[in-house]
């Protein structure tokens, strides 16, 4: 790890109110991650992965703890602030990977631009880049419908890069293809991480999508269990007391 | 801001749907368009009636010349007022003339209707210049002949040399004459002693019309015969006199819009439906969006737009169908008198009508878009 993480979680808590009963379902949640990290977060339904992800992607407020990223912390900004540090730092990648069906792989990749104070000729040339960069240089104006389970995903890919994001969150990537399309997905994300030296938090219920990931940290019942390091083979157990 | 090919290729998705909204508005902005051009026209044939140098006296309590009658004597006195213009002979410009509605019985079928009749003198072309012949010749004095207007001969399709049996005697068709589209255009024209003596109104005036040499002094002369002690008669310059009989139209105006706001509730209606059923079947591309960093103002435009672009091209097609109503002539009454009239759809009308198709997408549109602006996007993903 390195010295300056890129994000910090400190003693982070989520809870739901369903009717007058309280859901706890983060508690005292603490870690850190590195920057160039690919991160696996595993864990039974329910344990509490998907709404991690929400916090650390901006897309969710803790109710307790605070939650830095790149040094800003990102727990205290408010909706509209928070929507505009999104588009610059986190790209999404979703299981059903939600492209919006009326507009080409072009268009949909061409998005989170459009937020961006960007000249149109440098949106085509990232655009273009980032669909070169997963292979579908060849597909731009085919819509979604027109396209294989496989290479929308990919097109969810490029989304998520074009931004040129320090981070890249994926929820489920893979839960949606076959075998082999879920492996040429993760060896995306893995060569992202590896080339491009982006930050990948992934979730996944897969255990050979988390074998990808270099760390992998469980969750159960809303308390990480456990910070696996997959190539420097070090183990680390936590036992964080349920309250 | 969400691409706008984001809007137009959904629209495009649905355009069942769409249409069926859009055709909503066609209607009723066609039907409004309409009811307008409609009464635009009777407007614009009362307002070209009036010549600005024109005082027209009636007798005094009487609003409109179908009640008002006048005597000789006072008739010869306002003749002579202070203000009136003269002819080349040192005559006034003076128009002493009888207005009759009258019953005629066309040779084929049974059914009367009203013809409007005018008996002048000669002076009456001097006073009233805006009115020429577009065919045939004038009437001859002493001569039981009339000219029509060019509203009479294409409601009731007469031609130069027809006879028309109007109370005891045979009357000949001798020219059509036209007068800018004003309400002369909707009568017959004739000798005034011949209607006089026909119906026996000898020495009796529904009006007289003044000339004065500028439009200045013809307000002045009309509010000294107002006020004045010796005479009693009402007296108005044209303008102001066919602004009034225009104002009897004010009630159908109201009822016009009335009945558009009604219309235009369903038509309300019918895009609120239409986008609230986008919105539930597109929750989790507006969840998408959110997420991507678009704030929720983007998301409520993108939706009103959506919403306004179907009532734009609704209401264009409306404003199509009902411009095809332009210069389709009818006849109608107003107050005492019948008066012909084209429609007429003109620049402020299609401006109305465009504002209110977009108002009624803008106000069917706005809910569905703040619920579109409030979706959650963690919910809708889930």
């Amino acid at each position: 790890m390195s010295a300056q993480p890129l994000i910090v979680v400190d003693n982070v808590a989520k809870e739901y109110m369903r009717g007058s009963e309280r859901i706890v379902v983060l508690r005292d949640v603490n870690l850190e991650i590195a920057a160039a990290d690919f991160v696996a977060l595993i864990g039974p339904s329910g344990s509490g992965k998907t709404t991690l992800l929400n916090l650390i992607a901006g897309l969710d407020q803790p109710t307790s703890g605070r939650i830095w990223f790149d040094g800003l912390e990102i727990s205290k900004l408010d909706e509209a602030r928070l929507a505009r540090w999104r588009t610059n730092a986190v790209g999404f990648v979703f299981q059903f990977f939600h492209l919006i069906p009326v507009l080409t792989a072009y268009e949909n990749v061409e998005l989170p631009l459009l937020l961006l104070n960007l000249t149109a000729r440098r949106r085509r040339e990232q655009v273009l880049m980032a669909l070169d960069l997963v292979g579908l240089s060849h597909r731009l104006h085919h819509r979604p419908g027109q396209l294989s389970g496989g290479e929308q995903q990919r097109v969810g890919i490029a989304r998520a890069l074009v931004t040129d994001p320090k981070l890249i969150v994926a929820d489920e990537p893979t839960g949606d293809l076959d075998h082999v399309k879920s492996g040429e997905i993760l060896d995306l994300l893995q060569s992202l991480q590896q080339e491009l030296q982006k930050t990948i938090l992934l979730v996944t219920h897969d255990p050979a999508a988390a074998a990808r990931a270099r760390r992998v940290l469980r969750i159960d019942k809303g308390t990480l269990v456990e910070d696996r390091s997959m190539h420097s083979g070090r183990f680390r157990l936590f036992e964080w007391t349920v309250q | 801001m969400v691409p706008l090919a984001y809007n137009y290729r959904n629209l495009q998705v649905r355009w069942k749907t769409t249409l069926m909204t859009a055709f909503g508005f066609t209607l009723v902005v066609a039907a409004l368009v309409i009811m307008l051009a409609f009464l635009n026209g009777i407007e614009a044939a009362c307002i070209a009636s009036g010549e600005p140098e024109n005082v027209i006296l009636l007798s005094k309590g009487n609003q409109d010349e179908v009640l008002s009658q006048m005597e000789r004597p006072l008739v010869a006195q306002v003749e002579n007022s202070k203000g009136v213009a003269v002819d080349a002979a040192g005559r006034p410009l003076a128009s002493r003339e009888l207005f009759l509605a009258v019953h005629h019985r066309p040779p084929e079928g049974d059914e009367f209707h009203f013809l409007q009749v005018r008996g002048v003198l000669p002076a009456a072309f001097r006073v009233h210049s805006q009115l020429h012949l577009l065919s045939g010749r004038t009437f001859r004095p002493g001569q039981s002949e009339v000219m029509i207007g060019k509203g009479v001969q294409r409601t009731h399709h007469f031609q130069i040399g027809d006879t028309l049996e109007i109370g005891r005697k045979q009357w000949q068709i001798v020219g059509v004459f036209e007068s800018r589209g004003a309400a002369f255009e909707s009568e017959l024209w004739c000798d005034l002693n011949e209607l006089a003596s026909q119906f026996r109104r000898d020495g009796l005036y529904s009006t007289v019309v003044l000339r004065a040499e500028t439009p200045q002094g013809a307000e002045e002369l009309a509010e000294r015969l107002r006020n004045s002690r010796s005479v009693s008669v009402e007296a108005l310059t044209e303008p102001k006199y066919y602004q009034k009989q225009a104002e009897q139209t004010r009630l159908l105006q109201t009822a016009a819009w009335v009945i558009a706001w009604f219309m235009g509730l369903g038509a309300l209606f019918g895009v609120m439906n239409t986008q609230f059923a986008a919105i539930g079947q597109r929750s989790k591309e507006i969840a998408v969006l959110r997420i991507l960093g678009f704030p929720a103002r983007a998301i409520l435009l993108s939706f009103l737009i959506e919403a306004l672009g179907i009532a734009a091209v609704g209401g264009s097609f409306g404003v199509a169908l009902g411009a095809a109503a332009n210069g389709v002539t009818r006849s109608f009454s107003l107050g005492a008198r019948s008066i012909d009239f084209a429609f007429r759809v003109d620049g402020p009308i299609v401006v109305c009508a465009g504002i209110f198709a977009l108002l009624m997408g803008l106000l069917g549109g706005l809910l569905p878009a703040l619920s579109a602006m409030r979706v959650k996007p963690l919910e809708a993903l889930r």
